[in-house]
């Protein structure tokens, strides 16, 4: 803030007046110093009225992102249709109860069916888009693509406005993916680098979980630990030039990266640490196992963690995949939701499942897709609980058939914004940009909107 | 002009100068840098590394460019600091601060060491694949722990081994296999000050 700012030639006022206050004012030194304090508030561009109406206080500290990569069938999944008949269901025509009166899902989500307590289904998701890239652009920065800038997604805002500028301080990154990137996605947009995800590359399911950067395929403790002494000892610049401010950096930066190799970190991701039993609940695979993984983030403070859930673009064979897959996603997500209760960690846990669309209600029978469903935006359901999100509630609805959108239209930004407000993100603050543009995480600028997710917050 | 405009003669002017001679060690008295007495040490810059990485090694990158269809494929022999285009990049680059030439800035570059390029360099599978392809390695692995030390140094740091280098190589070799030892001692040159910085 420059000197000439409103604020501080407030201060510097009411530091005259408070000063001056044992002395006689003359009429016009007070009519004077009254108009500026004035013109010094107004000045101040609603400053005041935003602060007393103030971001709420946040009550979620980490985010789960399941992110459904190819877009997940709302039909088969969290929006069923039972009466939609044989060419909308095909041969998953059943839709079962739920521990929640009177909402109903997917037959192959019985587990999830008994926690439908803990999430709220928004079945009024919509953003009309169709293809892959823009639209998985668009739910997570909740924007449309094709402007001019590229926007950060919800992990990297969150990285920025929870991450190490703002007073984290865990070795872990602050903003981790679940295995692998997306692709064809710039997570962090004009925020740069500094925000990506920290990819961990390996598989939780397999009997090491080989993170990478730190923990290495084949490389021992004991060898690392040798290595780390030969490359100390070998060290014949640092030793000619002690006390050299640039390298003094590269050794702190190593001195970090072996904390996390050797440390803390490394047992952190070896999830042999975890009971057998637990680890059977969520499921021996890649996806429950990764759930698993993130449950241990959030026990670490991480505030993002995405798992990148893929193999749901089911333009084929569609319903031998729901049949192999969707076992697999209600185990391992039932189970997240569960553990992170019993923990006490739902309340301060948001999770968001969510893919780009969802799919075609009318089931694609003709060749060459044979029984396959292809891409739907016109209305698709996501799932959010924990962190402030109340669970136990559908939010919005599609029609009879799943086509179009029935009642309570949820745009991305809406979902995206309503996590800000939880996690206490202020959505009109400044995103820095390279070019010092006046970008807001979320702006009113023309963006398609049906309001926030109030029914549940 | 007066050399018919011959580079060659322009790079002998410039390296054989006192300025550029001028040695990393300095006294440590504020300014020196500023005032050019001493010779500020610079970390490679992204493109610059991984092609060194990739010389001393003997491996290339893949790069390509998904957008716009149909997709661009840059040839595997071509260096980083040739790529033609601020959007086709790499991980690695990004990780170590090449800019996303969104502005004209040189400011835009990031050289700031951090722990997650530490991470990379010491311990990914991109750089540990890199050493184990690595044909130099495979070479010197069959040498003397006296010859091994030689070669290396010459690959990857351009110059012979002090003989207390030599003789910690040797005591290295005697706790390792000789595989493993050069695999190390390949990583511990790479990941040395002397091999990431200028100076």
């Amino acid at each position: 803030m420059n000197d000439n700012s409103p604020n501080r030639s407030l201060d510097r006022d009411v530091g005259r007046l408070v000063s001056g206050l044992g002395l006689p004012l003359s009429r016009r030194e007070a009519m004077r110093r009254c108009l500026f304090g004035t013109a010094g508030l107004l000045l101040m561009d609603g400053w005041g009225l935003r602060a007393a109406a103030g971001p709420r206080v946040a009550t979620a500290r980490s985010v789960i992102q399941i992110w459904m990569w190819g877009g997940p069938c709302h039909i088969d999944t969290f929006d069923p249709k039972p009466g939609a008949g044989y060419d909308y269901c095909g041969p998953l025509a059943k839709a079962i109860p739920t521990n929640v009166a009177g909402i109903e899902i997917g037959e192959l989500l019985p587990l999830l069916a008994k926690q439908a307590d803990k999430y709220s289904i928004l079945r009024g998701m919509t953003h009309g888009n169709f293809a892959h890239e823009t639209a998985a652009y668009w739910v997570q920065t909740g924007r449309a693509a094709g402007g001019r800038e590229v926007y950060p997604c919800a992990g990297a805002v969150t990285s920025l406005f929870k991450g190490y500028d703002a007073g984290y301080t865990g070795l872990i990154p602050p903003y981790i993916v679940l295995t692998e990137p997306q692709g064809r996605f710039s997570e962090a947009g004009f925020l740069g680098s500094r925000h990506k995800p920290f990819a961990t590359g390996g598989d939780p399911a397999a009997a090491r979980f080989n993170v990478e950067g730190i923990v290495a395929q084949g490389i021992s403790d004991q060898r690392q630990r040798a290595r780390r002494d030969l490359l100390h000892q070998l060290n014949t610049l640092g030793r000619a030039m002690p006390g050299d401010a640039t390298l003094k950096a590269l050794y702190q930066s190593e001195d970090q990266a072996y904390e996390l190799i050797l440390g803390d970190a490394s047992k952190l991701f070896d999830l042999s640490q975890e009971k057998d039993e637990l680890r059977d609940r969520y499921g021996r695979t890649t996806f429950g196992q990764s759930c698993l993984m993130a449950r241990r983030l959030v026990e670490k403070g991480v505030p993002y963690i995405t798992i990148n859930y893929k193999g749901w673009d089911t333009h084929k064979q569609h319903f031998e995949t729901m049949r192999r897959k969707l076992p697999e996603m209600d185990k391992g997500l039932a189970t997240l939701l569960g553990d992170l209760k019993e923990r006490g960690l739902l309340d301060s846990t948001i999770v968001w499942w969510s893919g780009e669309f969802g799919r075609t209600p009318r089931v694609q029978w003709e060749a060459p897709w044979n029984g396959g469903r292809s891409h739907w935006g016109k209305v698709f359901s996501a799932v959010v609980a924990g962190g402030g999100f109340e669970g136990g509630h559908v939010i919005g609805a599609s029609d009879a058939k799943g086509e179009e959108l029935k009642e309570r239209p949820i745009y991305p930004a809406d979902l995206i914004a309503s996590m800000y407000d939880l996690l206490g993100i202020d959505t009109n603050a400044k995103l820095p940009h390279p070019q010092g543009l006046d970008l807001r995480v979320i702006s009113a600028d023309g963006l398609k909107t049906g309001g926030r997710l109030k029914e549940i917050m | 002009m007066a050399s018919k405009y011959d580079l060659k003669a322009l790079y002998r002017l410039i390296v054989n100068s006192r300025t550029y001679q001028m040695s990393s060690r300095g006294s440590g008295e504020p300014g020196a840098a500023a005032n050019f007495a001493v010779y500020p040490v610079r970390r490679l810059e992204a493109e610059v590394l991984i092609d060194a990485v990739d010389q001393v090694t003997g491996t290339t990158e893949k790069y390509s460019s998904p957008i716009p269809e149909p997709f661009t494929f840059i040839p595997e022999g071509q260096r980083s600091i040739a790529l033609p285009d601020g959007s086709i990049t790499s991980s690695f680059l990004e990780l170590f601060g090449r800019p996303p030439r969104d502005t004209g800035l040189e400011g835009e570059r990031n050289n700031r060491p951090t722990a997650g390029q530490k991470l990379h360099l010491l311990n990914s599978s991109h750089i540990q694949r890199k050493i184990e392809q690595s044909r130099m390695v495979e070479y010197q692995a069959k040498k003397t722990p006296a010859e091994m030390a030689t070669g290396m140094y010459l690959g990857i740091l351009s110059r012979f081994p002090t003989p207390e280098e030599t003789r910690t190589v040797e005591a290295y070799y005697q706790t390792a296999k000789p595989r493993e030892a050069a695999v190390d001692l390949a990583w511990a040159l790479m990941n040395s000050a002397e091999f990431l910085y200028r100076h």
